[in-house]
């Protein structure tokens, strides 16, 4: 008899872990415009996307930020590979995210960030790893992923998007993000998916932030916007 | 007497807050100590210590010896203490406390007459039969001794009565000592120098085995370790690993280890491996978390990855923490342990504003400005590293100024600028001499 309540109760934990894990299966953004594009309406959970820049110094930390927000649960972790230390953690602050549920991850050398993002990747505490990475091999690549779908966290990599440095991946989804002419109250980023089983591939998005309070939104169409206010700059 | 007054008399008083519980802490630290001199210390709040001396004669050679050495060690740490010998623990605290320089080894016999000058304080009574006794007008013990044993019994209670046998040692005094701790530690000495990997697994499994089985034994889990590896002809190496939470658990060390030495530095191998607990706490038996409690499961899990990245990260793990101050590069600092929840600040609105990179060192950048009368014109365009950037939106300038006492040039105008292919940077100008850095950029 003692034996069936635990078996039961077994089964019911079991049952509990398939359902958490489905909950884990995918996230949403706060804007519709991209969750439409993104495969089956939504990013998966449990796997790597990349975010591609043309760039060589710079990386897109703004939308790694959005989709890391989102995909952080109430109190979820997130872990940021920060070797340089240049991540500003007032900005973070201030854009929402937690100090208290925030690793900052120093590597030294690239054999220990490839170890510490799968770890980070594989623990089920942390929902969202963020990364620069230049170069993966097919393995690495692989061994990211594999880590992903054993944790049920969300990579997100910063790649450079240049021939020959990010050919192999295994993420998800790879979206490419070029800067684009901004306006006065306005810095702007177009956002095309470049790869994902599922999503419409190759449609791109504008997107805008708000230099004055970083809302991030979709950049309503040209024909649609409203005038720019005139610039109060005086010319002295 | 009021601070003030104190302070008003004499000039040179220090005065500090009570630390009661830092004191206990202390005294307790001392204690164990003291141990080297004597297997049985018993500290006795707020500042007294009781050695057991029983059977010490033969080791010192005389009771006078062994009181001596304790003396010499307590000066040679700068304590000033009153070192007595008497055969109660009530005797000799009386002595120690109260008693005139001259009399520090009172035998059976002696300690009636060492203790009859004394006051009634000696023997440990409260304040308050104290004053009430020093009212009656009994001010040694040979005068309280003179009153009728009923009487005080009914006047003041079975304390005072019980603190006269166990001074005059017509009752047994239980003291409660303290427990020994000896460190735990393990070592595995090598017949040759040892270089490959397996072995050194297998060291270290054999070291945490045996850990383990003292934490088990004691109740504890360890907080810290330290593994040190020697080597033959250089200095040993020496790997400390933190943990977050209490652990005793075998396999889960022997991960955590395998993780510190995974790039450890060998030229000619190594000769012994130690593993030493440097911290340890109180640890129940952990119950497994089959059924439910998967957040905690998901903490559990979060403090086991912490671990394994401090092991091999060391100082590469760290958390953030906003300090109030204007200047952005000294608004947040790093630390190794995760801190107090960070409360709401004011200056949120402010952030907005800021970059999400911010440099850590401003770089110099050649600007060219659009031309005005004084020198405080709007950037029209820099250059960084060679790279010409048209700026198209400007917005600013923001003044930020350090501290007084930093520097000369500390005042900087802050421009939020968005050149001409979208991307965004924060740079500023330093008025008093005119020159450019970009401090941070809008990623």
């Amino acid at each position: 008899m003692r034996r069936m309540t635990c078996k039961k109760e077994l089964c019911r934990a079991s049952a509990a872990k398939h359902e958490s894990s489905v909950r884990r299966q995918s996230f949403r953004t706060a804007l519709e415009a991209l969750n439409e594009i993104a495969p089956n309406g939504a990013f998966q959970g449990g796997a790597v996307h990349e975010l591609l820049w043309p760039r060589q110094s710079t990386y897109p930390k703004s939308l790694a930020l959005l989709l890391a927000g989102s995909a952080q649960k109430n109190g979820g972790t997130i872990a940021w590979s920060d070797p340089e230390r240049e991540l500003y953690l007032p900005a973070l602050s201030a854009a929402g995210v937690n100090l208290r549920n925030l690793i900052l991850l120093r590597c030294a050398n690239r054999a220990d960030q490839l170890w510490a993002l799968a770890e980070c990747l594989r623990c089920r505490g942390v929902s969202a790893t963020v990364g620069f990475i230049q170069r993966l091999s097919q393995i690495e690549a692989r061994r990211l992923q594999l880590a992903a779908e054993r944790g049920g966290g969300v990579g997100l990599f910063m790649r450079p998007y240049a021939p020959g440095i990010s050919n192999y991946y295994a993420a998800a989804t790879r979206w490419l993000i070029q800067p684009a002419p901004g306006s006065d109250q306005l810095q702007r980023w177009s956002m095309e998916l470049l790869h994902g089983h599922g999503g419409q591939v190759g449609k791109a998005l504008l997107l805008e932030v708000d230099r004055e309070t970083r809302a991030l939104r979709l950049s309503a169409p040209l024909a649609d916007r409203p005038a720019a206010p005139p610039t109060a700059r005086a010319t002295a | 007497m009021a601070l003030a007054a104190a302070r008003a008399r004499h000039t040179e008083v220090l005065d500090f807050p009570a630390t009661p519980a830092a004191d206990l802490r202390s005294l307790e630290a001392m204690g164990h100590w003291l141990m080297r001199f004597s297997p049985g210390v018993c500290v006795y709040p707020p500042s007294s210590l009781f050695l057991d001396a029983t059977g010490l004669e033969r080791l010192y050679g005389g009771l006078e010896n062994f009181r001596r050495h304790v003396a010499q060690a307590l000066a040679s740490l700068r304590v000033t203490a009153a070192v007595t010998i008497a055969p109660t623990p009530g005797a000799a605290w009386a002595l120690a406390a109260f008693g005139k320089n001259g009399s520090h080894i009172v035998t059976n016999e002696q300690v009636l007459p060492a203790l009859s000058p004394l006051p009634p304080e000696a023997l440990r009574l409260d304040s308050k039969t104290v004053s009430v006794l020093s009212a009656l007008g009994v001010r040694t013990i040979d005068s309280l001794l003179q009153l009728s044993r009923n009487d005080l019994a009914v006047r003041f209670g079975p304390t005072i009565l019980m603190r006269i046998d166990q001074a005059t040692g017509s009752v047994h005094e239980p003291l409660t000592y303290l427990v020994h701790r000896s460190p735990i530690r393990a070592t595995l000495e090598f017949e040759g120098a040892i270089e490959s990997l397996d072995a050194i697994h297998f060291a270290v499994q054999e070291l945490t085995r045996q850990i383990a089985a003292q934490l088990t034994a004691r109740g504890q889990g360890a907080r810290e370790l330290r593994l040190t590896f020697r080597q033959p002809y250089a200095s040993p190496v020496e790997k400390v690993i933190r943990l977050v939470r209490p652990c005793r658990n075998e396999s889960a060390l022997v991960k955590l280890i395998c993780c510190a030495i995974e790039n450890l530095e060998a030229s000619e191998g190594f000769v012994a491996a130690t593993l030493a607990v440097v911290a340890a706490e109180r640890l129940g038996d952990e119950q497994a978390a089959l059924i439910g409690g998967e957040e905690e499961r998901d903490a559990a899990e979060l403090d086991h990855l912490v671990e394994r990245l401090r092991a091999r990260l060391d100082r590469g793990v760290e958390w953030g923490e906003l300090l109030e101050s204007n200047l952005p590069e000294n608004a947040s600092r790093c630390r190794d342990n995760a801190g107090k929840a960070d409360a709401p600040s004011a200056r949120s609105a402010v952030d907005l504003l800021r970059p999400l990179r911010l440099l850590r060192q401003p770089r110099s950048i050649k600007t060219i400005v659009r031309p005005s009368e004084s020198r405080d014109g709007e950037p029209v365009s820099f250059a960084d590293y060679g790279e010409v950037h048209r700026l198209d939106h400007i917005r600013g300038p923001e003044r930020i100024t350090g501290q007084w006492w930093n520097g000369r040039w500390k005042t900087r105008d802050y421009f939020d600028v968005l050149d001409a292919a979208g991307d965004r940077y924060w740079i500023f100008r330093v008025p008093q001499s005119g020159r450019w850095f970009l401090h941070g950029i809008f990623e």
